[in-house]
């Protein structure tokens, strides 16, 4: 500023006549340019972004405050239609719990880059120690002769202390290890400990004489204590439901605070360049073994809680890799390194599966995203009307002709959840061992969607194999996958994961990022 | 200040360093030259920890920094650039300084946590040095620039950034990896202009470059490597006009002719 | 134990160690070279292994009707193996297609998340389109149960020389393509350094479909073989499999062929070994403390080549 012959940034007045493409200014603003563009969801984006930030955050935890009370109405009972109160509060304090766990994954994964396999046993660790720590009745035969019962208030922060310590003493082991070695070593390190606890039952402790049950294998350790605070002890869902929103908070805030720090930059230097981080006078290796404790300590808080709402440590598929994938899906579906990533991410893998539980819901879903997802590949629309004619204009063909040939090809009756479905399945021809049919044409929905795929540039081809692939989704859904609810949940989750890494790399909330090698 | 001796390394068979000596003294601009290959950056790889001399010693202020973390060798008070440019392309401008006040601050994670007094006057102070930093290379690095990612700027800006954020680390001696590679003459005459600067200002430099205009202008004193061996030092006037030194620029030619 | 029954039980254990040494090796190998060449950690090949073995399975039941043959019982076991491979091989090479290559030059965290999520959809589509239950070959059906060779006191079963001997002689072919071969060569040259490969004129996406193929080729190999020696299979064996192969590949030194060929072998040994002599309520554990032994000793695996740190 002082020295004119040291500013080569022309005057704003002059910048504008000049082509900006290419100069620094222009490169940085490609998030925003590229933002600008994605129409609705543009639009949308940024009326949210519209509303001020403390407004959108009260406005948020306001609803998550009222959420119990709201759900318990019967207008929003009838709408969801997938349970009673008491298990859409479960699925609140679930989600919950798995916000308050993809935070402190963020924490090793995001923030840190440590690919941490192991992480979900930390939850686990913390689990079993509530219930030999703080539970007056459980019992560990001949070790044990009756529960530790040792107040909440004293055990969950030692819970806390002592797995954040496990978790430096592991990445301590492993940190050495480069890359994905260390995911190798961590994986390990969780299956030895569900392994462990599903087996460890008649384990040979010095000084017994006969063998000690640690963990009661896979049926786990029944009947812990609720957590008691200054004589207040939590008893039911709502009340855990505010109690885990209360550590959501917390951990929020500490981990919020912690990366708008020295440390949180450190974390990031170390993530971003290693070598560069240590020479610029960061400790790394400590940075990352930091990383680690948190996160560890943030899993043994939810773990220890978790175990105190459930009333029981059940090791699968609690603490098994299953659940370890779902948390990396939440926290990179969010966004790596962002913490309402995570939060958003929680909600959509926990909250999304049960909403599939009800048939009918699901269908609607299916179809509904199944035909945005179309439109949105269809552009221009005339495109997505064309095809989506054809399919129907084809299968009211198929409907006249198959009968009059055979009418036994055209007498299956699957169940229907609603009348979406009857109209479909009133479309659609349908034979009497429509199971087995299924079967193979949800093989070749599958085909289909894929041949359209790759032949993305021949279009005709492209339109008909698109067309086929309509109708066998169409028939697979109402013959096969609606029907078995749990499977298909996991499938649609599967979908999900692959469709939305290919289409965004960096997860929802993320940035994206640039390397230049 | 700086005391290098008798140092050895080699990569497999091959003997990059060979017996190097090298002194920089207090607020003394040191050059170092040589061919493509020659090992300068490898010598500075292993002042700075990365790797490990296979022997000979290296001092820093009369104390062996032999064997030290790279990090606690920065702590001490010396700080590098890349020469392939290693800036943390995902993070801003700003932050990319305020990494290098990692070393000598020291809030806690309870105070971090918490968000102590302390803790917010030692964030106030490093973002304050971080824009002094940067102000050192006037209004480019400055403004709207402090919160746009490092991977926005331009390959002379990055240099600019590398070295505002070697100086964030507090330390006394800097080693510039060719820091005016890239450069269009009219930028690299005002990086040598800054160099002399920071030299005015208290720094100790190491400078690494290939760029003899750069070279000639500021340096006190030129050492001359070749196969890792240093075969001259002196001022720039004797180092160009070294027999063996024009031999080694150009030598390999004479033997291919020949 | 007595030193007796030791000896005693010795020869056996060694026979298991390297059936399952053999299928391990197999799945390792196909980790392996995926990783050698895009260093990604491929969870969905687990289930590409699994994939194979109800292709395999497949082919049984179509030739098998009320546990009579229709043709040569040896024909049909090579019907079900070259279906499996094939088979496997597509499936592999669409999802490196559609769920990998898009990725490949995204944050490495993403393709990892993308084949989790192949994992998922290749178990429950199994579990949907075929049963959630296991499916039996029903012991002695498709190999007599006594149809086994005498070595000394020893009675080998002839089901595990056919485990041992298919994996010789895929491993041998293996060895072949990779160092005669001009393809084999160029897939060498891409896992050394795939953009220098590629600027050298190599056709990387080529390299690359085809190292997925005949990774999924050796694992279907593998499930088919694992299908008639332990007479069943399920929707979701691929997951324990799967990590062992990748351990095996770890220990082996993971980059490597003949490194994953080893680890595969060392991993079966060792867990049958523990097994039968130790404890066997740990033996899944074992692989994980075995790795993490061999890792801290030599870090890039018995066979891998050291990481070079260059500045
Ligand atoms: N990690 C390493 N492993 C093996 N060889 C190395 C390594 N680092 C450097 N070398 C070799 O050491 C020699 C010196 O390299 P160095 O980078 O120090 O040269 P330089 O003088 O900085 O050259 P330039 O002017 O091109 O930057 C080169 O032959 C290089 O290939
Ligand atoms: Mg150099």
């Amino acid at each position: 500023m002082t020295d004119p012959t040291n500013n080569p940034i022309p005057p704003d007045d002059d910048e504008e006549k000049k082509s900006k493409i290419g100069t620094d200014e222009w490169v940085s603003q490609v998030d925003d340019r590229v933002r600008g563009r994605s129409g609705v969801l543009g639009r949308l984006v940024a009326l949210w972004e519209a509303i001020p930030e403390s407004w959108r955050y009260t406005g948020v935890l306001l609803l998550v405050i009222a959420f119990p009370v709201i759900s318990g109405t019967d207008a929003f009972l009838e709408l969801f239609d997938i349970g009673d109160n008491a298990f859409i509060l479960r699925t609140g304090v679930r989600f919950l719990t798995f916000a308050i766990l993809a935070i402190g994954l963020n924490v090793v994964v995001g923030y840190a880059g440590l690919l941490d396999l192991g992480y979900i046993a930390f939850m686990g660790i913390a689990g079993y120690l509530y219930a030999y720590m703080s539970s007056e009745f459980v019992q560990i035969e001949g070790l044990i002769p009756y529960g530790l019962a040792i107040p909440s208030i004293v055990s969950i922060p030692l819970i806390v202390l002592i797995v954040a310590g496990i978790g430096y003493l592991i990445g301590s082991v492993s940190i050495r290890l480069a890359g994905d070695y260390l995911a190798i070593v961590t994986l390990g390190f969780g299956q030895v400990f569900i392994q462990l606890a599903l087996t460890a039952t008649r384990v040979s402790v010095p000084g017994f004489d006969r063998p000690v049950d640690l963990t009661r294998g896979p049926n786990g350790i029944n009947n812990l204590d609720d957590i008691t605070l200054f004589g207040y002890t939590f008893e039911s869902t709502m009340q855990y439901y505010y109690l885990f929103l209360l550590l959501l908070i917390i951990v929020f805030v500490v981990v919020n605070n912690i990366n708008r720090s020295r440390i949180g930059r450190a974390w990031r230097a170390v993530r971003e360049d290693e070598l560069a981080a240590e020479v610029m006078g960061t400790p790394t290796r400590r940075m990352k073994l930091l990383a680690f404790a948190i996160g560890a300590g943030i899993a043994a808080l939810a773990g220890a809680v978790d175990a105190a709402f459930q009333g029981n440590v059940v090791p699968n598929p609690r603490y098994s890799v299953l659940t370890l994938i779902n948390l990396y899906a939440m926290v990179v579906l969010g966004g790596t390194g962002s913490l309402i990533g995570s939060i958003v991410g929680a909600f959509i893998f926990t909250i999304l599966p049960e909403l599939l539980r009800n048939i009918a819901a699901a269908g609607v879903l299916f179809y509904g995203v199944g035909i945005i997802g179309l439109y949105a590949a269809l552009r221009p629309w005339r495109r997505f009307a064309l095809v989506m004619g054809g399919t129907l204009v084809g299968g009211l063909l198929l409907k006249l002709i198959v009968p009059a040939i055979n009418p036994a090809w055209d007498n299956g009756f699957p169940e229907a959840g609603s009348v979406l479905n009857q109209i479909v399945q009133g479309w659609l021809v349908i034979p009497e061992n429509f199971q087995l049919v299924g079967n193979i044409v949800t093989g070749l929905a599958i085909f289909f969607l894929l041949a359209a795929m790759f032949l993305r540039q021949r279009q005709h081809l492209f339109h008909v194999l698109l067309g086929l692939a309509i109708y066998s989704f169409a028939f697979s859904w109402e013959t096969r996958l609606a029907v078995e609810p749990s499977a298909t949940r996991i499938l649609v989750v599967g979908a999900t994961l692959v469709v939305l890494m290919v289409a965004r790399p960096q997860g929802l909330l993320g940035k994206t990022e640039v390397k230049i090698i | 200040m700086l005391h290098i001796t008798n140092l050895n390394k080699a990569f497999g068979g091959l003997q990059v360093i060979h017996n190097l000596d090298i002194q920089v003294g207090r607020q003394e601009i040191v050059s170092v030259i040589g061919p493509n290959g020659a090992g300068k950056s490898t010598t500075l790889n292993l002042i700075t920890g990365i790797y490990k001399p296979d022997s000979g010693d290296i001092r820093f202020e009369g104390e062996s920094i032999l064997g030290m973390q790279p990090h606690d060798i920065t702590k001490l008070g010396i700080a590098r650039t890349f020469q392939t440019l290693r800036v943390f392309l995902n993070m801003s401008v700003i932050e990319n300084v305020m990494t290098g006040a990692y070393c000598h601050t020291n809030s806690g994670l309870f105070s971090t946590i918490f968000r102590m007094p302390g803790w917010r006057q030692e964030e106030e102070k490093i973002r304050q040095m971080a824009e002094e930093k940067l102000s050192f290379f006037g209004s480019r690095l400055q403004g709207y620039r402090y919160d746009q990612p490092a991977y926005s700027l331009s390959y002379a800006n990055r240099r600019r950034l590398e070295i505002a954020r070697a100086m964030m680390t507090d330390a006394k001696l800097l080693l510039l990896d060719e820091p005016a590679a890239g450069m269009n003459p009219h930028e690299s005459a005002e990086i040598t202009d800054l160099i002399g600067q920071l030299r005015d200002e208290g720094y100790t430099i190491l400078l690494i470059e290939h760029d003899m205009n750069v070279v000639g202008k500021i340096s006190d004193r030129v050492a001359v490597l070749d196969y890792g061996q240093k075969i001259a030092e002196g001022s720039y006037e004797e180092v160009t006009t070294n027999e063996r030194v024009i031999e080694a620029y150009l030598g390999r030619r004479h033997e291919e002719l020949g | 134990m007595t030193i007796e029954l030791f000896f005693q039980l010795l020869p056996q254990t060694l026979v298991n160690g390297l059936t399952l040494g053999a299928v391990y090796a197999l799945i390792a190998l196909g980790y392996s070279m995926v990783y050698g060449i895009l260093k990604l950690l491929n969870f969905a090949h687990g289930d590409i292994y699994m994939i194979g073995a109800y292709l395999g399975y497949g082919v049984f039941i179509m030739f098998f009707v009320d546990d009579t043959a229709l043709i040569p019982t040896g024909l049909i076991i090579v019907l079900m193996l070259v279906v499996a491979m094939v088979g496997a091989g597509i499936v592999s090479v669409a999802v490196e297609r559609f769920a990998y290559r898009p990725l490949r030059y995204a944050p490495r965290i993403a393709p990892l998340i993308s084949a989790l999520g192949v994992s998922f959809i290749l178990q429950n589509l199994t579990q949907i389109t075929v049963s959630p239950r296991p499916l039996s070959y029903g012991s002695g059906t498709l190999i007599a149960t006594g149809n086994s060779f005498a070595i000394g006191d020893l009675k080998v079963h002839a089901s595990r020389f056919l485990v041992i001997g298919v994996t010789l002689i895929l491993m041998f072919a293996l060895t072949y393509f990779v160092t005669q071969t001009r393809l084999g060569r160029a897939m060498r040259a891409v896992s050394m350094d795939l953009d220098a490969a590629q600027m050298m004129g190599v056709d990387v996406n080529q390299v690359i479909l085809v190292t997925f193929f005949i990774g999924a080729a050796l694992a279907g190999a593998g499930g088919v073989l694992v299908g008639i020696v332990f007479f069943s299979i399920k929707h979701t064996m691929g997951f324990q499999a799967g990590l062992k192969g990748f351990t095996a590949a770890v220990i082996g030194g993971i980059g490597s062929i003949p490194g994953a060929a080893l680890g595969g072998l060392l991993l079966g040994l060792a867990e049958s070994f523990f097994s039968v002599y130790v404890s066997i309520t740990f033996k899944d554990a074992l692989a994980f403390v075995l790795l993490l032994i061999i890792l801290l000793i030599r870090p890039s695996g018995l066979l891998g080549q050291p990481i070079v740190k260059k500045v």
